[in-house]
């Protein structure tokens, strides 16, 4: 089998030996490609992209004597909806002559393909009315009408003309003249090879121009070319030229029903198809276009691109959907170990306050404890026997204790991480300063709202309250001589707010004091500082005093979760 | 003659706690534990009057020892005793069934003062403290008990409500008798039966709440 024959259904009659067509080769723009061998049955699709803007199929026939021998038709199967002809043209011709009968000019008119009204056959056939026009040019003598087959090779089919009228119009219209130029007179014309009066038989092969007797309206005979020869050609013309002058206008008029077709070698163009299955018959045909069984027929795949098939889409969206799952499991796998990380660092860093705290309590506070209470015992035992100085550092001994265990107390609740939040924040600063104006024969008044939100509240921002809260409670009493202290609390615009007022002395913040002096108030204004907070004071002499101290709740510097600045 | 018990696990603590009781003349030792087990045990059959109790036992809390020891000995005054000056875990022992709280170190007449004080039926409230007996009064009862009303063994009166805000402002009890034109010790009576009312109503409220439990169904 030849490369290129891929399939071919013989005909049933078996008239013909031999598989004779065959699709040469495929151009996808322009670029030739021989058509692969294969398999007749389940020949391998022509990959087709769907960038191509043509496709072109060459197809030929040899018939067992060499050459063509039939018409070939085809079709796209998935694209044609019919039989295709080849373009091969029969004409009408009008032909200009001068007195010595040489052409001087010709108009031609072209019929291609299948007319509108054609049915298999002739007689079966709807006409169709032509017309056509054309001036004569200069040296016109008379006019001749002609009705030809292909004039080249190839061409194949099946020409009825009928009722042909001419009609001559002088260039100022002034005069017309008509020629009814049907088959109306002549000799045996009910058969094809008979002679009407007006018209003779012409071309390479002259017996291919006949007569048909057509049924409709009323059985009459017409002119018919049956140009089954691939290689010949034949003509009917106007037998008596139509005197006329130059610039008359000639006008043509005729009926025609026709099948016109080429024969081997073929070739058919496709522009742009689209994506999908397509098969290309190719058949042999009667000169009628009648097929005769024998057809070959190449698969032919037009590839969507990618971006137009689905799977495509359905892929991409699995990948990109896929990507972006992984992405995110990624991203949340990192986002959960530094999470992690970081729960373990406070986790460890609080088991460690923890530690620290329990430690302090347990070591410290309790010897403290217990040095207090020896001292006082040294001191009951003493009696009044040693001098008021011995009494006198025993008793400092005691108060140090007492007051390191205080303050030992103070840090093993600010160390606590059990303490991190608000409530506990206010509830230790009530009792602690409670529990100092007691002991200072103070008066308290305790301003804190009854409900405080459930906030976290750092280490060191509490530390530094309490701390600050303390210098407050100590300057007051060591130094203004208050009755009455009040202590508030307030959480307010992600601000922490404790102010500590008394009505002692106060003094005169602007009046320059000695170095030192004011040492206290430094270390309150500096704590506050450190936690990004401010410190206020208000004092005037006789006018007690008011100290104010302000931080956000989560100090910027602690909690890495809020943008810095 | 006040019967004392002593719990706590720090040696030297409990050895000077323990001369402070000795040396005192009003007041007897009864019995010295130094961990939560022993003395759940150990004290109620001892039935003293006052109980020091260490709030951080290595064992079993104090405040649990607390609930555990304070239902058996209802005539027992129990005095935490603490280091650790956290309001939180002070109320926590102080609605199990204890009556006040002495921050250590405390000054062995300081300490006996309280003991004395405390059974002639003074007890301490301290501003934070009294916070959280009026946040927990204003808490919503169990949903078991919603439907009833709360029954007026565990409902604050007026005054207990009046002397609770005086408290949780600071004012002492001098200034909360002056305020109210009653003596110190009806303030302190007032605050007596606050805190019994707190017992009651807290544990009142432990039983409701291992009630519900109980009563869940299995699934």
């Amino acid at each position: 089998m030849l490369p290129g024959l891929l399939a071919c259904a013989l005909s049933m009659t078996g008239e013909r030996g031999g598989c004779d067509i065959r699709v040469a080769r495929v151009d996808i723009d322009g670029r030739s490609q021989e058509v692969a061998s294969g398999d007749s049955r389940a020949p391998e699709p022509v990959a087709v992209p769907s960038t191509a803007r043509s496709v072109g199929f060459h197809f030929e026939e040899a018939g067992p004597g060499g050459g063509p021998t039939s018409r070939l038709r085809y079709r796209l199967e998935g694209h044609d909806s019919a039989w295709r002809d080849l373009p091969v043209k029969m004409r009408a011709i009008i032909y200009f002559l001068d007195r010595r009968h040489a052409i001087v000019g010709s108009t031609e008119f072209e019929m291609v393909g299948e007319s509108p009204g054609w049915r298999d056959t002739i007689e079966a056939s709807d006409f169709v009315s032509r017309r056509g026009e054309a001036v004569a040019p200069e040296r016109s003598a008379t006019v001749r009408i002609s009705f030809i087959s292909h004039g080249g090779q190839a061409g194949m089919g099946v020409l009825g003309v009928d009722a042909v009228r001419v009609r001559v119009q002088s260039a100022g219209g002034e005069r017309t003249r008509d020629f009814d130029l049907g088959v109306s007179h002549g000799s045996d014309l009910t058969h094809p090879l008979g002679s009407p009066g007006q018209w003779v038989r012409e071309g390479s092969r002259g017996e291919l121009a006949q007569l048909l007797v057509r049924p409709t309206p009323s059985p009459h005979p017409i002119l018919v070319i049956w140009d089954d020869d691939p290689s010949a050609f034949g003509n009917w013309a106007t037998g008596n030229d139509i005197p006329m002058a130059p610039g008359d206008r000639v006008t043509l008029e005729w009926e025609t029903a026709h099948t016109i077709g080429g024969s081997s070698p073929g070739h058919a163009t496709y522009a742009r198809l689209k994506p999908g299955l397509y098969w290309f018959r190719v058949a042999t045909a009667k000169a009628s276009g009648e097929l005769t069984g024998e057809e070959v027929s190449l698969p032919v795949e037009v590839f969507a691109p990618l971006y137009h098939r689905p799977q495509f889409w359905v892929g991409l969206a699995v990948l990109a959907g896929g990507a972006t799952l992984w992405a995110r499991q990624v991203v949340a796998r990192r986002r959960m170990q530094r999470r992690l990380a970081k729960l373990e660092r406070e986790q460890a860093m609080e088991r460690e306050r923890a530690r620290i705290a329990r430690d302090l309590h347990d070591d410290v506070g309790a010897g403290l404890a217990e040095i207090a209470m020896q001292s006082d015992w040294v001191l009951g035992d003493l009696g009044q026997k040693p001098s008021a100085e011995t009494r006198g550092r025993v008793e400092r001994i005691r108060e140090s204790a007492t007051e390191l265990a205080r303050s030992v107390d103070g840090i093993v609740w600010a160390t606590n991480p059990a303490n991190d939040n608000l409530r506990h924040f206010a509830s230790y600063l009530t009792e602690y300063t409670a529990k100092f104006c007691e002991a200072a024969g103070l008066r308290v008044r305790l301003d804190v709202p009854r409900q405080l939100p459930e906030l976290a509240l750092a280490g060191r921002v509490r530390h530094h309250f309490l701390m600050a809260l303390r210098e407050a409670l100590h300057n007051a009493a060591k130094h203004a001589g208050p009755s009455l202290v009040r202590i508030g609390i307030l959480a307010e615009g992600g601000n922490l707010r404790v102010s500590v007022q008394d009505d002692g002395r106060g003094f005169d913040p602007g009046a320059p004091v000695a170095a030192g002096a004011h040492e206290g108030i430094e270390n309150m204004r500096r704590r506050m500082e450190e936690i990004g907070g401010e410190f206020h004071l208000e004092s005037r002499p006789g006018g007690g005093t008011r100290l104010e101290f302000c931080a956000p709740l989560a100090h910027p510097a602690l909690c890495d979760t809020t943008p810095q600045g | 003659m006040i019967r004392v018990a002593i719990i706590e696990d720090d040696a030297r603590l409990r050895r000077v706690l323990t001369e402070a009781l000795d040396n005192a003349k009003d007041c007897q030792r009864v019995g010295v534990f130094s961990d939560g087990a022993g003395a759940i045990a150990g004290v109620p059959p001892l039935t003293p009057d006052v109980i020091l109790m260490d709030i951080n036992l290595p064992d079993v809390s104090g405040v649990e020892c607390v609930a555990q020891i304070a239902p058996r000995l209802p005539d027992a005054e129990i005095l935490m005793l603490t280091v650790y000056q956290d309001p939180e875990t002070i109320f926590q022992a102080l609605a199990a069934g204890a009556h006040g709280y002495l921050v250590k170190p405390v000054r062995p007449e300081r300490l006996l003062a309280a003991i004395r004080e405390i059974r002639s039926g003074g007890v301490p409230m301290s501003p934070g403290i009294a916070r959280q007996v009026i946040e927990f009064f204003h808490r919503a009862p169990p949903p078991s008990r919603a439907a009833e009303a709360a029954p007026p063994e565990v409902a604050l009166g007026p005054r207990e409500r009046q002397v609770l805000e005086f408290l949780v402002n600071g004012l002492a009890y001098k200034e909360i008798a002056d305020e109210l034109g009653i003596s110190i010790s009806t303030v302190a009576t007032y605050v007596r039966r606050i805190y019994e009312k707190l017992h009651v109503r807290s544990r009142r409220e432990v039983i409701a709440r291992y009630r519900n439990s109980a009563e869940k169904p299995p699934s």
